[in-house]
C-alpha cells in the first residue's frame, strides 16, 4: 500500500511519509528542534516533542 | 521512551472505553489494539486521527510524546488555558476494583467487601461538592439562529455573519471563546473564565448574566439563555411565555440543552429534567445521559451516548436513515431534515432533496454543524460550509474564515554562474514569505520581508525544467497565499571574458591567449603604434586593443573584430 506524505517540515518545501521523516532523522537531515505539523494539528510541534523523539534517542545511542 | 502506549491505555480507561470497542473504532482486531497499548505496534497516522476524533483532543496531543493531554478548565478564572493531567487524578476505588478484578476473579469475598465499600463511597461523594468542567469542544464552536451564523475561529475570536438587525453581530470581543449559541436577535458568547459575553440582547437581560460568573455550559433559545455554573447551579433569563425557565428545584446539573421555546437539563448521573414547550418532549423521560438535542418546530433529534440518533417528528417522514447513522458527534435539524456530523468529519443528511443531499455529501473534514429550519451549515475549522436558504446571506459558499493573503508579483531570477537569484514584490500582511525550488529536500527558504533570495545550482541539471514557488506566509486572521509559481529552464550562463584596460603584454601571448579561446586569427588585426609608442627591446608588446574594458561572452568574442596596437621598437634596435 502507497504510504501517505502527510507531514511538512517547518522551513521544508513538500510533504513527507513517516519512513521519510524516520529517514531524515537517521541521517541527522532533521535536528530535535525541527518543527512538524500537518494538515489536521493546528500548531508546529518541535521534533524533540513529539513521539519521534524516540527515534532521536535511537540515534544518540547509535 | 515512548509515552504512547500509556497514553492509549489512560485515554481508553479515563473514557471508560473496552479494548475491543477501540479496536472496532480503528478498524482492527482486538489482539493488534492490545499491542499499540503494550508498545509492541506502532499506530499509524489515521487511526490517530480517528482517536484524535473519539477523544476530542487535538491532533497535536496525540502527537506529542507526553501521557499528559491538554484541555481547558472553565473553573479557574482569569487563566488563558490550563494544562489539566487528567490523569494524574488519583485513581478511583472504582479503577482499583476493576484491576483487582481482572486479575483475581476467583476473590468473590473480597469483592463482595469491595462493592459495598464503593456504594458507601459513591454515596460520599455524590453529596460531596465536586465542580464540574466543560472540555472545550469542537461542536460548541458553531451556532445558527434563523438569519445568522456564529463561529469561533482557531484563535478563540468569534465571528458571524448574516442579519445584524438587533446587532447581535456586533462588538462580537472575546478572547477566550469556547462555545456560541444564537437566539432571535442576539449572541452568547461562552469564555474560557466562566463569563458569558452578548450582542443583541435587550440591556436587562445583558446585564443579569454579566453576573453569571463559573458558568460551565450555556443554550440559547428563541428568546431564553439558560446556563449552569461550576456547582451544578442552572441560571435562566428572558421571554418565558411557555415556561422555558421553569426549572425550579433542578439542582447538581452538567449540562444545559435548549430549543425554541423549552430547556432540558442533565443532571451528573445524566437524569434528563425538561420544561417549556417543544415537539418530542414527552420522549425525554426515556432517555438517560445524551450527547446533544437539535430541535426545529416539527423535528427533536437526540444524539445518544452511544453516538446514535432517535428522532421524533410531527411531518410525514419517519427519518429511519437518521436513526441507521452510527459514529455521530453532532447534530442538527431543520423542518425538513436531519443531519449527523460522524467522527470522520463527513456530514449525513436524511432530506427529501437530492440538491441538497448531495451538496453535503462533498463536504468533508467537518468538525462542527448546526441548522435552521430551512438551512444546514457545516464548519470545517477554516469555512464555512451551508445548503438551503440564504437569504439573509447567512452563509457563503465555501465561505473563508480567515482572508487568504495575495500572492507576491513581479517575480524575476537571475541565473549567474553559481546560483540563481529571485527577486519579487511582496504583500501588504504577509508575515513572510517561503520562496522554494522543486530541486529537492532544503532548497526552500523562509524570509521576513521582501528581499531577494539566492539558491546555490549545484544540484541542477542544464537544460532541466524547475518550478520556483513562492508562498505569502500569513498568521492571525490571514492564512497562506495560493503559491506563485514561474516554471523555467535551467541554462547555465556563457562564460564571460573581462579584458583590463591596456593589457600591455607580449604581443604573441597575447594573439594566443586569443586564439586559444577560439577566435579566428583572421578576425585579429595588428597595428603598429604611433611615432611616440616606443618601447624598447625586441618583443613588440601590445599597449592597447579594441577588447580594453570590454566584458565579452564567448559569441561575442568570437564574432568581435579585434584590433590591437603594439608598441614600436625604436630605430636603433631594428635589426
Amino acid at each position: 500500500m502507497k504510504k501517505s506524505k502527510i507531514w511538512r517540515i517547518k522551513g521544508f518545501e513538500g510533504k513527507f511519509s513517516d519512513e521519510e521523516i524516520i529517514e531524515l532523522i537517521r541521517r541527522g537531515e532533521i535536528k530535535p528542534d525541527y518543527c512538524l505539523s500537518t494538515k489536521d494539528m493546528k500548531k508546529w510541534i518541535k521534533l524533540s516533542d513529539s513521539i519521534y523523539q524516540f527515534y532521536l534517542e535511537e540515534e544518540i545511542e547509535k | 521512551m515512548n509515552y504512547l502506549p500509556s497514553k492509549l491505555s489512560k485515554l481508553r480507561k479515563h473514557y471508560n472505553y473496552s479494548q475491543s470497542y477501540l479496536a472496532d473504532v480503528l478498524g482492527v482486531d482486538t489482539l493488534e489494539y492490545m499491542n499499540f497499548e503494550n508498545g509492541s505496534k506502532m499506530i499509524n497516522y489515521d487511526q490517530m486521527k480517528k482517536l484524535s476524533s473519539l477523544y476530542h483532543i487535538e491532533m497535536t496531543e496525540v502527537f506529542r510524546n507526553s501521557d499528559e493531554v491538554k484541555l481547558y478548565d472553565v473553573n479557574k478564572a482569569n487563566t488563558d488555558e490550563i494544562n489539566i493531567d487528567y490523569f494524574t487524578r488519583e485513581e478511583t476505588f472504582a479503577d482499583k476494583f476493576r484491576d483487582f478484578y481482572e486479575h483475581n476473579k476467583v476473590a468473590s469475598l473480597i469483592i463482595a467487601f469491595l462493592v459495598v465499600t464503593i456504594i458507601i463511597m459513591s454515596i460520599v461523594l455524590k453529596n460531596t461538592a465536586r465542580p464540574y468542567t466543560l472540555v472545550k469542544d469542537n461542536i460548541n464552536r458553531l451556532s445558527v439562529s434563523q438569519t445568522t451564523v456564529i463561529y469561533i475561529d482557531d484563535y478563540s475570536g468569534v465571528n458571524g455573519s448574516g442579519s445584524n438587525a438587533n446587532g447581535e453581530l456586533s462588538n462580537l470581543t472575546s478572547s477566550g471563546a469556547i462555545k456560541v449559541c444564537e437566539g432571535e436577535g442576539f449572541t452568547i458568547i461562552l469564555n474560557d473564565d466562566g463569563t458569558l459575553s452578548s450582542a443583541g440582547l435587550i440591556a436587562k437581560y445583558a446585564k443579569e448574566i454579566e453576573d453569571w460568573k463559573n458558568i460551565v455550559d450555556v443554550a440559547c433559545g428563541n428568546a431564553h439563555i439558560i446556563g449552569v455554573d461550576s456547582n451544578g447551579r442552572v441560571r435562566c433569563v428572558g421571554e418565558d411565555e411557555y415556561g422555558a425557565c421553569d426549572l425550579a428545584g433542578v439542582n447538581n446539573i452538567a449540562k444545559v440543552f435548549a430549543t425554541a421555546t423549552g430547556s432540558i437539563v442533565m443532571d451528573r448521573d445524566g437524569v434528563l429534567q425538561y420544561c417549556g414547550s417543544f415537539i418530542g418532549s414527552s420522549s425525554l423521560k426515556n432517555y438517560y445521559n445524551i450527547r446533544d438535542v437539535a430541535s426545529s418546530d416539527v423535528i427533536l433529534a437526540i444524539l445518544n451516548n452511544d453516538h446514535t440518533i432517535d428522532v421524533y417528528s410531527n411531518n410525514s417522514l419517519n427519518y429511519l436513515e437518521a436513526e441507521s447513522w452510527d459514529d455521530i458527534v453532532d447534530v442538527a435539524c431543520g423542518d425538513s431534515y436531519v443531519a449527523g456530523l460522524d467522527r470522520y468529519g463527513k456530514v449525513h443528511i436524511e432530506i427529501d432533496n437530492d440538491e441538497i443531499r448531495n451538496e453535503v455529501e462533498k463536504w468533508s473534514n467537518i468538525i462542527a454543524i448546526d441548522g435552521a429550519s430551512d438551512y444546514l451549515i457545516g464548519f470545517d475549522g477554516v469555512k464555512i460550509y451551508g445548503v438551503g436558504n440564504n437569504s439573509y446571506g447567512q452563509f457563503k459558499k465555501e465561505q473563508l474564515v480567515k482572508q487568504r493573503l495575495d500572492m507576491v508579483s513581479d517575480v524575476s531570477y537571475t541565473i549567474d554562474k553559481n546560483s540563481i537569484s529571485v527577486q519579487f514584490k511582496g504583500v501588504s500582511n504577509a508575515s513572510g514569505y517561503l520562496v522554494s525550488i522543486d530541486v529537492g529536500i532544503g532548497v526552500s527558504r523562509r524570509i521576513e520581508k521582501e528581499e531577494i533570495v539566492t539558491f546555490e545550482t549545484d544540484n541542477m541539471t542544464e537544460g532541466k525544467n524547475y518550478t520556483l514557488s513562492i508562498v505569502s506566509i500569513g498568521e492571525g486572521n490571514y492564512t497562506d497565499s495560493d503559491p506563485y509559481t514561474l516554471s523555467f529552464t535551467y541554462e547555465k550562463p556563457e562564460e564571460t571574458y573581462t579584458f583590463k584596460e591596456g593589457e600591455n603584454m607580449p604581443e604573441e601571448e597575447f594573439v594566443n591567449y586569443l586564439l586559444s579561446l577560439g577566435v579566428s586569427e583572421e578576425k585579429i588585426k595588428a597595428v603598429e603604434g604611433a611615432e611616440d609608442d616606443i618601447c624598447g627591446g625586441d618583443v613588440r608588446t601590445v599597449s592597447s586593443s579594441s577588447l580594453d574594458g570590454k566584458t565579452l561572452s564567448r559569441s561575442e568574442l568570437l564574432n568581435s573584430e579585434i584590433e590591437y596596437t603594439y608598441c614600436r621598437i625604436m630605430d636603433d634596435e631594428k635589426e
